[in-house]
């Protein structure tokens, strides 16, 4: 058993890789399908809630479990072998409850049909001057009366085409700001945005004259101040390490079937995992997964007794985002032409990997805050 | 009403290795509940939710067992409790040894009314433990059973055979082995694991005899046959002939 994990939190990751391998595996290319992606997504979202895994890191209050940090990793990882996008939709299904908590309204309305796994939710936050470039966005919103109104538009928005509510980042004089918009509000107008992995569903959304309640606000300027992001990652430790933990699991499931294949692909005769050189490869990329595996759980271990280490964050997620792409090539390319083959599954680790470096800033921008972290003079948080 | 399901912990397969001289390796196997218990303790729980019964899994095995992620692996698949016998002259124990500790079980657990069990277990599949736990237990027996429904005093049975489906009225108390299409096994949820470290777990001091009447010489895996590889051309003349009568030699 892992040293950062608890025997319930073992447990939970053995259950979870049961539901992944029995009941995502079969179904997974339908998230890049722009017809069936909606129904699988909503399908696998009920069977997160019949688990109770989407409130895992939730308060008792709202229906959650009040589990920790690592235990959440746990679980998107095994969501993550099989299928890359749900773990990061089931992070975005349990990493705004802090945030829904400071609008208790909309935290006891949609916290509770959301982790029973009836609603979707999502996040809108990048903006078309760049999810982190916060000096640039223009402001969003306006304060009229007792309601704001949301004039802005965000891109590649996960999930955005078939949430049921909508959290939505807006720069309010000058610093952030949280509201929270309900699918079918006048004025919301959904494109999708197609890219190249993870998901059919990455949506663009404008918003035009969307009126908002003020109790359906919250403050973020925590977040971000005067144009510049005070943390260097889009929510903190957990939303980094999160983040981060899709592509180990990614890594880990394009390795668990290269191994397969190694063992029952033959090269004249013989299985090709009998040859010294794959199995020196496999056992180098072997290393490379463990040890991002220590760096990430270590990191999140340290968050959840209250001593987050954000230079280990920063550390993860540029570890997770540089070890993704090289590892995926190494891997799929033992699959010869069948690694390129569409059908087979394989080939959209490489591509999944690419949308992954990039989910919660890229390897540039944590850099520049791992920098920041260090003290290097002139460093500046996101830079990028 | 209580209902017992007899279960065994067995190593997990895919994690069994094979050595070069065939003998298995079960160092990095996990202690697993054998998946066609799982289908009976899950049949277990829904009989108890529609009458309020208790369900109480028992088992025996080697010390291992008694192992606290192992336990609440078990309590979190519809058992209120847990009894069992740890005792590492358990371990590996034929169907005739293990039913004579099961039988110890039972009998401290007066009042039962059912005992389910999977039909055999996944690894040896002897399909023994539930007709000589009967026995033992001068209780009736029914195997193959793929739905009950609980009436006043009995249970109504159904069994697959081969062409048909045999319907068997059972009086209670009564052994019954399912088969897995008996309820499909839960994935346990937060709420089963979280609740599993929270249920009472006894484990009973081995008070049975046991004498083997089996005894294990070796387990080996069986040899691998080389992958053959003949290369047949194509534009040859009775090509095809050729390539039917190399398949049939090779089988």
């Amino acid at each position: 058993m892992s040293y950062f994990l608890t025997e319930e939190q073992e447990l939970i990751r053995e259950s979870v890789r049961e539901m992944a391998v029995n009941e995502i595996r079969p179904r997974v290319m339908e998230i890049y399908d722009v017809e069936k992606h909606e129904q699988f997504i909503r399908d696998m979202q009920k069977r997160f809630g019949e688990l109770g895994v989407l409130g895992i890191i939730a308060p008792e209050v709202v229906g959650g479990s009040e589990m920790s940090l690592s235990a959440l990793l746990a679980v998107q990882e095994e969501v993550a072998k099989e299928c890359p996008e749900l773990a990061l939709h089931l992070m975005l299904q349990c990493a705004y409850t802090p945030a829904l908590m400071l609008m208790p309204e909309v935290g006891m309305k949609w916290c509770p049909k959301v982790f029973s796994g009836e609603a979707i939710f999502a996040g809108t936050m990048t903006d078309p001057a760049g999810a982190m470039n916060h000096g640039e966005w223009s402001e969003g919103v306006v304060k009229v009366g007792d309601e704001f109104i949301i004039n802005t538009t965000k891109n590649f928005c996960t999930a955005g085409d078939i949430a049921d509510v909508l959290f939505v980042y807006v720069q309010y004089q000058g610093s952030m700001m949280g509201l929270v918009v309900e699918k079918d509000t006048p004025g919301v107008e959904l494109s999708l945005d197609p890219t190249c992995g993870l998901t059919a569903g990455f949506t663009n959304i404008s918003f035009t004259d969307v009126h908002v309640p003020e109790s359906w606000t919250c403050d973020m300027s925590w977040w971000s101040k005067d144009g510049v992001p005070v943390m260097g990652t889009v929510g903190g430790p957990a939303s980094t390490l999160t983040a981060s933990v899709c592509n180990l699991g990614l890594m880990e499931g394009l390795f668990d079937r290269t191994v397969e294949h190694c063992k029952s692909r033959t090269i004249q005769g013989k299985p090709m995992i009998e040859r010294s050189d794959i199995q020196a490869k496999l056992a180098r990329i072997k290393v490379k997964i463990e040890a991002l595996r220590a760096v990430l759980y270590d990191a999140a271990r340290l968050s959840e007794e209250g001593k987050p280490n954000m230079e280990l964050v920063h550390c993860a997620k540029v570890m997770a985002n540089d070890l993704g792409a090289p590892v995926c090539y190494e891997l799929v390319t033992l699959f010869g032409g069948l690694g390129f083959a569409v059908e087979t599954g394989v080939e959209r680790y490489y591509r999944d990997t690419l949308g992954l470096a990039i989910a919660d800033c890229t390897t540039d921008m944590h850099l520049s805050s791992l920098a920041a972290q260090m003290g290097f003079p002139g460093a500046v948080n996101a830079a990028f | 009403m209580k209902i017992l399901v007899a279960f065994k912990i067995l190593p997990d397969d895919q994690d069994i290795r094979v050595a070069a001289d065939g003998s298995l390796d079960f160092s990095k196997a996990k202690p697993i509940v054998s998946s066609y218990d799982a289908n009976a303790m899950e049949e277990a729980a829904q009989l108890a939710k529609a009458c309020g019964a208790e369900v109480v899994g028992i088992t025996v095995g080697s010390s291992a067992i008694d192992d606290s992620k192992v336990k609440k692996n078990a309590l979190s698949r519809g058992l209120d409790r847990l009894v069992m016998v740890a005792d590492d002259t358990c371990d590996n124990l034929d169907s005739h040894a293990t039913a004579a500790v099961l039988t110890q079980i039972a009998e401290k657990e007066a009042g039962w009314d059912l005992i389910l069990c999977g039909d055999g277990s996944a690894d040896n599949y002897a399909q023994q433990v539930d007709v000589q736990l009967a026995a033992a237990l001068g209780a009736p027996s029914v195997n193959g059973v793929t739905s009950i429904k609980l009436q006043d005093g009995c249970i109504v049975c159904e069994r697959a055979l081969e062409s048909s489906i045999e319907t068997v009225e059972v009086s209670l108390p009564a052994v019954v082995s399912v088969t897995p299409s008996i309820a499909e096994a839960r994935v346990p949820g937060m709420k089963d694991i979280l609740a599993a470290g929270k249920k009472p777990v006894e484990a009973l001091v081995l008070e049975t005899d046991l004498s083997a009447s089996v005894e294990v010489v070796s387990v080996k895996a069986p040899d691998q046959a080389s992958r053959a590889c003949e290369v047949l051309e194509a534009g040859e003349d009775r090509a095809i002939e050729k390539v039917a009568a190399a398949i049939r030699a090779a089988l």
